[in-house]
């Protein structure tokens, strides 16, 4: 169960206020497009539940617990960035597995989890490689899933597919809806792009 | 028209070009000649040294520096080098590193400030500091002692450290600290595990350089050492004194080193000075 729920947030950058009051609840299981020109505080709130910006006021709540105060790692999310952030010196095994490893499971079980969100993603072949042998959609899968490897409560995506040229966009962008709706997370999609 | 136009323009081109050409091996010769001559000198035997006309050609006459490897004192003055120049190299990393990150990571009040006053600190000259320091040294009780030395090295080596890590550090997407985040890093752990990874090659680049720098040093070396002195300061005490062979000869231990260090980290120090070819 993760229910999003924003109450009266703002953020001021100094004497500009980027964003004013947003009040927003998102279903457990939701898909949510947050859908805005380039510079409207979309990124801002996203980056505000991910715990990387501090609201200046304001509470974020999510599946009933507020988490406003917790540091990015206590919040039960997993986040793809725009330039996908995937770490040059692991392989991307080791980056899907990242965030499995800093929760000390077990070996057995983190190859499982890997090998089932990177055959969700179809980059099971890949699984040996660096990033930088990889071309930006094979990137783009495997921020994907790293993030889905958490299994967490709630995925923000940052304009994850911008990079992309429009072909692999298209195609990227069923598949993960897709995927994400047989996760059965929470998911925010943050975009300028009207067709998505 | 037109054609000499063209021909003009062709002139200055292959006249410009002669004269890149030429800069280039006269500050190549510049370097290079002095060190030529050391190592042929150092190669050869006393006489030859001492006679004229000079050669050109080194006979491999090992002689010199074989006196110094026998010559009393210089294994001392050597291990006190290499642990001077060692803690030097940890001291500056462990100091100039964090500075670094704090620099290329987070917006505070005076932080040009900071980065001008880091680079100020060469702006002192070393003699101008040694007596005070001298005597502080003396009522401390770290003169003569390899630490204290290693102290002053340090001065002069973090800003050097910090201008090569801060490059590399600023090459770094915050991006990649922010995904360790929130896959369950704390800032400390994002670092060791994703940030430090990646610039490894670029700390050990600049703990080399802070090496060379210490090992080159020899002014604060001759002043705050009289026992345990460094192979710099006890050459420069001793070779005062010896016969013309033997300076070459140090001279050339000296400076041998140091070569090959930077030789080892010339990727990087072109990193520090902003030339793009690697």
């Amino acid at each position: 169960m993760a229910e999003i729920q924003i109450k009266n947030v703002a953020k001021a950058f100094g004497a500009y206020q980027a964003l004013n009051n947003i009040n927003l609840t998102i279903a457990d299981q939701e898909f949510m497009v947050l859908l805005g020109a380039s510079g409207c505080g979309k990124s801002t709130l996203l980056r505000i539940i991910a715990g990387l910006e501090t609201a200046t006021s304001g509470e974020v709540w999510i599946g009933g617990k507020r988490i406003d105060h917790l540091s990015p790692k206590d919040r039960g999310i997993a986040m793809v960035f725009q330039n996908y952030a995937v770490f040059p010196h692991l392989t991307v095994f080791e980056n899907i597995g990242f965030g499995l490893r800093m929760q000390k499971l077990p070996n057995a079980e983190v190859t499982r989890r890997v090998e089932r969100v990177a055959g969700l993603m179809h980059i099971e072949m890949l699984l040996k490689r660096y990033s930088g042998e990889l071309s930006g959609g094979q990137r783009q899968r495997v921020a994907v899933a790293r993030a889905l490897a958490m299994e967490p409560d709630v995925i923000l995506m940052d304009e994850p597919l911008s990079n992309l040229d429009a072909l692999l966009r298209m195609e990227m962008r069923a598949e993960l809806k897709g995927v994400l709706a047989e996760s059965k997370t929470t998911a925010i999609y943050v975009t300028h792009d009207q067709v998505k | 028209m037109t054609d000499t136009v063209l021909v003009d323009a062709a002139n200055t081109r292959k006249w410009g070009r002669y004269l890149y050409i030429s800069s280039v091996v006269l500050l190549c010769a510049w370097v290079l000649v002095p060190i030529y001559f050391l190592m042929v000198n150092t190669l050869s035997s006393p006489e030859t040294v001492n006679s004229f006309p000079k050669t050109l050609v080194p006979e491999f006459d090992l002689g010199s520096l074989t006196f110094f490897a026998g010559f009393a004192g210089m294994l001392t003055a050597l291990k006190n080098s290499v642990l001077v120049a060692g803690m030097t190299m940890v001291m500056s990393i462990l100091i100039g590193a964090p500075a670094v990150y704090a620099l290329s990571r987070f917006e505070f009040r005076g932080k040009s400030t900071f980065r001008l006053l880091i680079l100020l600190t060469r702006a002192f000259p070393l003699p101008l500091l040694a007596l005070p320091l001298a005597v502080m040294f003396i009522r401390t009780g770290l003169d003569d002692t390899a630490f204290g030395l290693a102290l002053v090295h340090t001065t002069l080596a973090v800003p050097f450290a910090v201008l090569i890590t801060f490059s590399l550090f600023s090459g770094i997407p915050i991006e990649l600290e922010e995904a360790a985040w929130t896959l369950g890093c704390t800032r400390l752990t994002a670092f060791t595990m994703v940030v430090l990874p990646l610039i490894m090659p670029g700390i050990t680049a600049s703990a080399i350089f802070a090496f060379v720098i210490s090992w080159n040093e020899v002014f604060a070396a001759a002043v705050l050492t009289i026992e345990n002195r460094t192979l710099t300061a006890f050459l420069l005490q001793n070779l005062d004194t010896s016969p013309l062979h033997l300076k070459f000869a140090g001279g050339f231990i000296l400076v041998v080193p140091a070569l090959i260090f930077i030789f080892a980290v010339r990727k990087y120090l072109f990193a520090m000075w902003g030339i793009a070819n690697r």
